[in-house]
Parts: C-alpha cells; structure tokens; sequence
C-alpha cells in the first residue's frame, strides 16, 4: 500500500473496490484493466475462482465452511463463511472512508455475505456503496426471491445501492445476444460506472465534484440510485454522448431523468475538451428533468482521455432527508474520524440518550450504549 | 406438614415483583403470593430516586401480602448485580503427608479445605461475591472428576467459578429492602435463577444459554457439561429500545413503550414495508402515523446489537463451547416479536422461551417467562435452607454465598 502518510489529516479519500462472489470477482478483474490505482480486493468461498483470478488481493472466506468450493446457492453457507472472517474484514475496512461493493445477488455468497460486509463497514464507519446485479428473469423466483431478500438486508446498512437490472440490460433485440456477453454486459456497465466513479474522485477536477458531492447523493437517495455511464470518441463526441446518456438502457431508455430527483453528472475529457461539448452534454441531460431537481456536476481532464469524452450519470428517484442526518454529523463524519482515532475520544454530548442522559453512561468497546444503535451505527431509517 | 415459603423481590427496572412460594417435597415449586408494582426511581437496574424506590418496594411487598394474606418478614433479594461478572479459580491443595512421603487418600476434610481454598479470590474492593459454584476437580492429571472422596492422589485441584457484582449496587439495593423494613436473608444473581428455573438436567449437559432480557438489563449464563460455564450482565434492556423508538420517532417515551409492546418486532423483514401504524393522540402528543419498516428497524439495530453483545461475550469467555440445547429467552424482553428469530439467526442455535417447568399457581402459562427468575430463586433459597441445616446451624447460608465475611 502506497498511502503511508497516516499521520497528514489531509490525504484523499480512501476508497476500496470489492468484489463479492464470483460474478463480482469477475468484475474487480476488469476494472482492474481500467484503473490500475484503485485499491481492491476480491472475497469469495471458490478456491477454483479465486485462483483464477491470483494477482488480486484476496480474502478467500469460509475454508472450514464450503472446504474451498462456492456456497452453491445456498445464502446461509454464504453468510457463515463470512461470519467466520469478519476479523479479516474488518481491519481491512478500518482505514477505508469509501467502500464499493461490486457482487451479483442471487447466489449464496454474494446474497450472504454482501449485508454482513454492510454491516461490518458500517461499525468501522466506512461509507458504502453497493453495485448489485440483479438475476435475469429466467432465472427463476427462488433466485430472484433470494436476490430481493438480500437487497432488503443490504439496504439496512449500506449508504446506497446502485441495482444493475440484467433485465434492463437487454431486450427483444437481443435475441441472438450469446448468453456469456449478456452477463457480461451487465460488468461492463457495472465495470464502466466504478472506473468513472474513480476518476472523478481521485483526480481534481476542474469543476469539482468530490467526494461530499458523492456523499451528500448518497445520503439523499433514500438508499436506492440508478446510474449509468457511456463514451464516446471521435469528432462527434460531444452530441454522441449526450444522446447515448439521455437514452441510456439503464435509465430506461432515458426515461428515468423526467422523474429525477436528485442527479450528479460526472464528465471526464481530455487535454481537448471544449466547452461547448460539455454544454452540449450539460444542456441536453438538463431538458429532460424537472424543474427542481438536485443537480450537481463535475469536470475531470485526464490525460488519457484525448479525443474521447466519458460521463457518469447518477439518478435518485426519491430525495429525502435521511432521519439519522442530524446525529450523523456530531458523531464525526468520516474525515475528522481519522483524526478523532488517534486521541481516542468519546464525543463529548452524545445525542439521542433520552431519558439515560444524565446516567452513568454503559461503554463498551468505546461505544456509549446508551445512544441508540442506529445513531452509533447511522443505520438510515426508512421513513 | 409446614414447608417454609420463600418470598423473592425482584426490584427490576420496569416492575417491582415480589413472588411468595415453597418447594415442595416432590420438587414442585408452588406459588402462593404473587405482588407487583410498577417501578419508580430506577434507571438501568441503578437507584437514582430512593425514596420512590423505597415506595415501590412497599407497595410491592404490600400487595404480595394482600394476596397471601400474611406478613412477608425477611425476602431473598434477586439482582443482576449491577453488571455482574464471572471469573474462574482454581484452589490446589497438596495432599502427600511430608513425614511419610505416602499418597493419601483424599477424604471430607481435604475436600472442604480445597473448597475454602478455591474460594478465596481476589476481588477488587468495589466488586462484591454473589455466588460461588463448583466445577471440577482434578486429582494430579486425571480431570473432570466430579467427586473425589477416596481416590487417592499427591495434589487436589478444584476449578470454581464465582459470580460478582458491584459492590455498591448490590448493597444500596439490599439498603432500600432494609429500609422498607424488612429483613434481606440473601441476594442472589438473577441470571443464575432464571437458568435454575428453566433448564433441565438434560440441556445442561448439552450446552444451553439463558438470556434473561430485563427492562434495565440483561442477564446471561451459559452452561455445559452440567456446570455454569460462565455468566454476566449488561446495563442494557427493553428500555434501551423503548428510548431508541422515542428518539427515533420523536415520541414520548410512554408512546414508544406502547407501540413497541403493541407493534414492535426485532425483525424487519416481518412485515409489508408499506405498513403503518398509528400512534394515538395522548396527554398533548397530538398522535402520530409512522412506517412500521421504520419502528422494526430501530428495534432490530438495538436487539441484534444486544444478542451480539452477549454472544461476543461468551465466545470470548468460553471459545468453542457447543449449544447443542440452544438458547433460551426470558425476561420481559423475550416477548417482543420476532426476537426468538433474531436469536437464532445471531446465535445460530434454536431459540426457545425458557419456561419455568415445575411450577404451579403462575397467573398465566404464556407470561411464565416473566417470572422465571423468581421461581428459580424460590428453588434456589428453597435448596439451600434445607441443605445448611445438616451441617451446622451456626455457619448461615448468607455467610458462605455472600462473599464480605470471609474476604
């Protein structure tokens, strides 16, 4: 690991790609091409898929549980293989401000374990977002039974999820589409959205849009967010993008901006990027949205980007004022949480005790036990 | 034929309890009294107004006697000890006799003066002995023996396990009863009883965990192989929830504790997400509609938090210990819904509410697990008179489990 500087209050977000399962392996394995920076690690039970894949970091979970095979479907093989390293995990997510999550639900790990890494990140106090795969129809109910079981536990916890639809990624004239591109069309989306996600935060952008802008999304959706992500090249770049954005599959076909709540739009370019093409861009996604939507944007110039031009585009449905929002903030958010681990200080008025406010407080591990777990662990609470 | 009865207080957080009741020869504990007041001046099984605790003790008591129809004179008193702890110690006594370099079997005398050995433990000035109870011995390398009388050996090792709590707790808790007036026999760590109530022989071999979730606190032992493995107490309860839902919500704190008896449950996943439900109007609380997705999952953060706590505690006292007989719940808290499912998916064992067995003239067999505490405790005091009584007269049963005198 290169980010030595513990003790400097001012390096970057930290962030951490995930891959949970082998459909997520997969995934960290081709953002990896793309992004050769950005920290990652792979967990899974198959021994087999792991060592594919060696160069990775991996956690490889559950060796007394499956023996070094997949869960195979089964949820609860899935989520004991997990229970059983959470101390690994753990102190993997300790230094770590932003975690994605990148899995297939449906399975047995990926449905077991992703909501007990939630839950581990949210005692570390690790902000996360989840990239989940929905299953294909076909599948079946139990598999896509399964999959919504799992999304309501990782909702608990999680910041926000981006579900990627396979569904959604196809249509009728897909008919011909070989069954190996249609999955792996739903990682090169997943794939795309955690590169240009990555861009955006690590490189300062001209026009910023950091780390809070991404945060304060998050945090606003209600738990749920689309997103979506396209490239262009070429002479034509400019109106190229813009329409392949305000079309985009999995915006339904672009449909999803005319109910917008909250939107970010991140664009990246090269040395050769023109104002008029991220007016371009800007103007046409902005048509398409209601009047009052949140919308925030940024700029990235990446070198690497000449004669091409990249955008993320990330959609709320809902925008609320999350509950826990309040506390959140005296419980010291994530940057000043580096700062407050070296003095190892309690803050100092707790909210949230009621009626045990002026008790002698219950600590354990250094949590105040008398705050309610949802404000010491900032569970978002649905309203 | 007159069977000495057992009154036991309970001053919990939420309710004041006192239960009145005899073992009898057949080993039915029976029931005869039963008092309850609502609690006023505590918080988190801590004194914080004495006078109205006093008060409650009383109108307990006075209830009790109303419906036994005779004075109650002296009580056992069940605490949870103020966080209790426990902490194993092993007592070695060397048994070869220096003159004849002879092995010598080990007799009576040996067996009480490795006992007084085991004893005697170093607490720290604030903690306070409330049980101590006895593991194995161990007769030079052959261990896990249960009775060593006549085995003959150079060295007696006997393991015990003793459960202490804050001094001051227990001993401003013993005050108010003092104060009430009425004479404290005893106090006996209320975690402990609820597991004499309601574990069986059979399950304590097997491995069995009794959570007693009180309103202030909650209370574990764990068992196997027969013996208490290990046992404590954490200073957080049903009121913990009942304040998260009146924070979350912003509630008063009487609503909270309606909606979450009414319509809590420790899982989230129970019930339609789009599900309401009304808070009613009350004394200027102009009444309220929220998510039940929202209430259950403000309950689910603190109970898994809670079963947690508990389960990383007895994994890190005993690492390894199966519970084959699972876990079994008592206490007011064990009634909130879903928690028996939250249990068994935190513990990964079956969860049960443990019923007292063995017990007549409980007002209902549903609420049994309320008051599972005192009827192990009646068992317990009960036991206890009978036994003492053999040996000497002299040495009182409060001396020998009530650590002060000998330490």
């Amino acid at each position: 690991m290169t980010d030595q500087p513990e003790q400097t209050p001012l390096t970057a977000p930290r962030i951490l790609l995930m891959g949970v399962g082998s459909s997520g392996a997969r995934t960290v394995e081709s953002v990896a091409a793309a992004t050769p920076g950005l920290n990652r690690v792979v967990i899974d039970t198959d021994q087999k898929e792991l060592e594919s894949l060696r160069p990775e970091k991996i956690i490889h979970i559950g060796e007394a549980v499956t023996n070094g095979f997949s869960a195979g479907g089964d949820v609860e093989l899935g989520r004991q293989s997990i229970e059983k390293s959470s101390a690994a995990i753990r102190s993997k997510l300790r230094p770590i401000d932003l975690l994605i999550i990148v899995a297939g639900l449906g399975g047995g790990t990926g449905s077991g374990a992703v909501p007990v890494i939630t839950r581990l990140a949210r005692e570390t106090e690790t902000l996360v977002l989840c990239l989940v795969t929905m299953p294909f129809a076909f599948e079946g109910q139990a598999i896509a039974g399964k999959a919504a079981e799992a999304l309501k536990r990782i909702r608990t916890h999680a910041d926000a999820i981006v579900r990627i639809s396979n569904e959604m990624l196809v249509d009728r004239s897909d008919a011909d589409l070989p069954l190996e591109d249609a999955f792996a069309r739903s990682r090169k989306v997943a794939t795309e959205g955690v590169a240009a996600l990555w861009r955006m935060l690590s490189q300062t952008g001209v026009c910023g849009l950091d780390f809070a802008c991404i945060h304060t999304m998050l945090r606003n959706c209600d738990g749920f967010c689309h997103f979506a992500a396209a490239e262009t090249a070429g002479a034509n770049r400019g109106p190229a993008l813009a329409e392949e954005i305000s079309t985009h599959r999995l915006l339904n076909n672009g449909k999803m901006l005319g109910r917008a709540a909250g939107i970010v739009v991140g664009i990246t370019g090269g040395n050769d990027l023109r104002l008029s093409e991220v007016e371009q861009v800007m103007n046409q996604i902005q048509e398409k949205l209601p009047e009052d939507t949140w919308v925030n944007f940024g700029v990235v110039v990446d070198p690497a980007f000449d004669n091409r031009l990249s955008a993320l585009v990330m959609v709320a449905e809902q925008w609320k004022e999350p509950l826990v929002d309040a506390a959140n903030r005296q419980m010291g958010f994530t940057y000043n949480r580096r700062l407050s681990l070296e003095q190892g200080e309690l803050p100092l008025e707790a909210a949230g005790k009621g009626r045990f406010t002026n008790l002698d407080p219950t600590i354990h591990n250094n949590q105040d036990l008398d705050v309610p777990t949802y404000l010491r662990r900032s569970i978002k609470l649905p309203r | 034929m007159a069977i000495e009865t057992t009154a036991v207080l309970e001053i919990g957080t939420s309710y004041v309890r006192v239960l009145v009741g005899e073992l009898r020869d057949d080993g039915m504990v029976s029931v005869v009294a039963l008092g309850e007041s609502e609690t006023r001046g505590i918080r988190k099984g801590e004194i914080i107004n004495r006078d109205h605790a006093i008060a409650s003790v009383r109108s307990a008591i006075k209830a009790a006697e109303e419906n036994h129809r005779k004075n109650i004179h002296s009580v056992t008193l069940l605490t949870s000890g103020g966080q209790a702890e426990s902490k194993t110690s092993t007592g070695i006594l060397k048994l070869v006799d220096p003159d004849d370099n002879q092995r010598s079997e080990i007799g009576a005398d040996d067996l009480q003066e490795v006992i007084e050995v085991a004893r005697k433990i170093a607490l720290p000035e604030n903690r306070m002995r409330l049980h101590t109870l006895q593991q194995y011995f161990q007769v030079d390398d052959v261990l896990d023996v249960t009775s060593p009388v006549g085995m003959a050996g150079e060295e007696l090792r006997l393991d015990m396990l003793t459960i202490h709590g804050k001094r001051s707790t227990v001993d401003n808790f013993r005050k108010i009863v003092d104060d009430a007036p009425i004479e404290c026999t005893d106090a006996v760590f209320s975690g402990l009883c609820a597991a004499l109530a309601v574990v069986n022989e059979e399950q304590k071999k097997a491995g069995v965990l009794v959570v007693d979730i009180g309103g202030g606190t909650t209370d574990f032992v764990l068992y196997y192989d027969g013996l208490v493995q290990t046992a404590g107490s954490f200073a957080v309860g049903g009121d913990h929830v009942t304040n998260d839902i009146a924070v979350g919500l912003q509630i008063p704190s009487g609503q909270a504790e309606y909606v979450k008896v009414k319509e809590g449950s420790a899982l989230t996943n129970l019930m339609e997400r789009d599900h309401n439900i009304s808070i009613p109007a009350q004394h200027g609380f102009p009444g309220k509609m929220v998510r039940a997705v929202t209430l259950n999952t403000i309950i689910n953060a603190r109970m898994e938090e809670l079963l947690t706590l508990v389960k990383e505690r007895v994994e890190q006292r005993c690492p390894n210990v199966p519970m084959s007989a699972g876990v079994m719940l008592t206490g007011g808290g064990a009634f909130l819904n879903g928690v028996r499912d939250l249990g068994q998916k935190v513990f990964n064992a079956p969860c049960i509410h443990g019923k007292p067995f063995d017990v007549q003239g409980l007002p209902s067999a549903s609420l049994a697990p309320l008051y599972a505490a005192h009827v192990g405790c009646i068992r317990y005091a009960a036991s206890h008179h009978t036994t003492e009584k053999k040996p000497s007269l002299g040495k009182r049963m409060l001396k020998l489990l009530w650590g002060g005198a000998d330490d």
